[in-house]
């Protein structure tokens, strides 16, 4: 079997139609040292890849998982904005992909560090937060 | 166009170029790109993020944690930012992912362009079994010993290690760097270092296959810059001497190799072009040999850029790395063999953050540095007073580079450049480097593979 190219968004897109036809939740591919956890959430054809582990954050600051376009339309809110432990701040968009970014603890989230649609890099602030009160 | 690459041999062209590597390298790089009025995306590390130099590119994207195999080495990680930034092209640098053929072919299916030759190219001289029969095929001059990997059968190795004469060195198939590789001086050891070297070579490269050759006793590191269109032009740009080695990492090197007649080393030169067509090379490519009286024997092909490729730019009067880029956009070689003129001698320093006692690796920060300047003198270095050097990576900090009329001049003015000198706050192999540079064999030229190893030696001893 030749080797996928887990960073071509068409193979991603691909991949998610097919889940999302066959009315499968998720996939999980192994290859060699690499790993793709792809999970179809809802009923739009869009995927969300889940990443298994990020960079450590500073304590105040949520960072970003991995290279993406910093993709705030797609959850609307307003903030300061209390939030829980794994809930979705914004998403980080790598082609038809979006990968969340979630909080990483219960906090305040204070402040956006990024502009929209701008590109973000691996462990680039992307939010300020404090302690929940 | 856009970044996206026209991915035909004839029009490879693109607007945007993703350097996939980091330190002096990224920065020579990223210099060639915009003299070629190119845009650049410069990746790197967690741990090279604050790096001052990034911001001379026009996208400074951070890819990963500061372990190389999550970064630097991280093929999805680079393809992914190459996308998101519309880079037509990747160019690996060296170490890294400059020789992974797998990387070349993944960025090429992808629609850009591998600034480096094809994988074809580098699965064929990766495999050291393979480059030999290619080169024989060629004319080119190689290690006495068969172009095939060894057979099981212990009698059959010992008939091969007889008809070439001990000693014999015993390497593996897809080795480099010096390991997987023994030395036999007797036929009563032999059987003993290749079930060794067999294992060795298993567990270390993924494949038992081993070859054999003539062990040479005391020969010079020698090797042959070449530059290949995909036109089928094939140009060599001179020699280098670098035989001042420690443990296989080149220290000093030199161009052009001195006490060698240019009647005796062009033929060897025109074999590795022929080789270069016969194996649809293109881009920059160094063939290595090993010199020992009077003759040539290759060694291996690297198939990226050299570290030392700035003797040769300094002796040729040529920009290597813009070349690369040019062949790489598909365009033909704007020199032909005829317009290739060397002039005057050019030494290389490599300046490791490293203790020049010991060769541990000094991670800190450069709390200052004065670097020379001046006539014939030229720094390839990515670092500054406040940089700090990570653990992480290769030790080397810079290149101090000169060039002169004669050997004797440039031998002189490295040794005073190297003397203005100074990085402060992290150890270097500075001290080292002025210590050789006052040597009067090396001064003379021509000293071999064991000499630094062994002046180290007698150096602890006295």
């Amino acid at each position: 079997m030749s080797k996928l190219d887990f960073t071509d968004p068409a193979l991603l897109d691909a991949l998610a139609a097919a889940l999302t036809a066959a009315g499968v939740d998720g996939i999980e591919i192994e290859q060699s040292s690499r790993r793709l956890r792809l999970v179809v959430e809802g009923k739009s054809t869009r995927a969300t890849m889940r990443l298994e582990a990020g960079p450590a954050s500073a304590a105040n600051i949520i960072t970003a998982l991995m290279a993406g376009i910093f993709d705030l339309e797609t959850i609307p809110s307003e903030l300061p904005r209390t939030v829980r432990a794994g809930d979705i701040l914004a998403c980080l968009r790598v082609g038809p992909v979006l990968v969340p970014v979630r909080a990483s603890r219960a906090c305040m989230v204070t402040r956006c560090l990024v502009d929209r649609q701008a590109l973000v890099g691996f462990g680039d602030p992307l939010f300020d937060i404090e302690a929940h009160p | 166009m856009s970044g996206d690459a026209t991915n035909t041999q004839e029009a490879r062209s693109f607007d945007t170029v993703l350097i996939a590597n980091r330190g002096e390298i990224a920065l020579r790089v990223l210099r060639a790109c915009k003299d070629l009025g190119l845009k650049t995306v410069m990746i790197c590390s967690q741990a090279d993020r604050d790096a001052q130099y990034g911001a001379l590119a026009d996208r400074f994207l951070c890819i990963g944690p500061a372990s190389a195999g999550k970064s630097y080495l991280n093929q999805d990680a680079i393809l992914l930012a190459a996308r998101m930034t519309g880079a037509g092209a990747i160019h690996p640098g060296y170490g890294f992912l400059s020789e992974n053929a797998g990387f070349s072919a993944a960025i090429e299916t992808a629609g850009m362009v591998f600034i480096g030759p094809t994988a074809a190219s580098i699965s064929t001289m990766g495999d050291k079994i393979a480059a030999k029969s290619a080169m024989m095929a060629a004319g080119v001059p190689c290690v006495p010993g068969p172009d095939t990997a060894l057979p099981d059968d212990p009698a059959a190795v010992q008939a091969i290690a007889a008809e070439i004469g001990y000693p014999v060195i015993v390497k593996a198939a897809g080795g480099g760097g010096g390991r997987g590789m023994r030395v036999v001086h007797e036929a009563g050891h032999l059987q003993e270092a290749v079930s060794l070297t067999r294992e060795e070579a298993r567990q270390a490269f993924g494949s038992p296959a081993l070859y054999m050759e003539k062990f040479l006793q005391h020969p010079r590191h020698i090797e042959i810059q070449v530059l290949c269109d995909v036109h089928g032009n094939a140009i060599w740009l001179g020699h280098r001497d670098c035989s001042m080695q420690r443990r296989h990492q080149k220290v000093v090197e030199e161009a052009p190799a001195p006490g060698i007649a240019p009647e005796r080393i062009a033929p060897v030169a025109e074999a590795c072009l022929t080789a270069c067509r016969l194996i649809g090379y293109r881009g920059v490519g160094t063939f290595e040999f090993l010199y020992e009286d009077g003759e040539f024997y290759f060694i291996e092909m690297n198939t990226r850029l050299q570290v030392e490729h700035p003797v040769t730019e300094m002796t040729a009067d040529i920009d290597i790395v813009q070349a690369q880029i040019q062949v790489a956009q598909g365009e033909p070689l704007a020199l032909g063999q005829g317009d290739v003129v060397t002039e005057g001698h050019a030494f290389e320093c490599r300046i490791n953050a490293e203790d020049p006692e010991t060769f541990l690796a000094a991670a800190g920060t450069i709390t200052g540095i004065a670097l020379p300047s001046g006539p014939g003198i030229r720094v390839d270095t990515h670092v500054h007073a406040g940089y700090k050097v990570p653990a992480y990576y290769d030790s080397l900090i810079g290149k101090l580079i000169v060039h002169a009329p004669s050997r004797a001049e440039a031998f002189a003015a490295m040794r005073s450049a190297l003397a203005q000198t100074r990085i402060d706050g992290i150890a270097t192999n500075l001290p080292l480097l002025r210590a050789l540079f006052d040597d009067a064999a090396f001064a003379a030229g021509g000293t071999d593979i064991h000499y630094l190893e062994t002046w180290l030696k007698q150096r602890s001893a006295a």
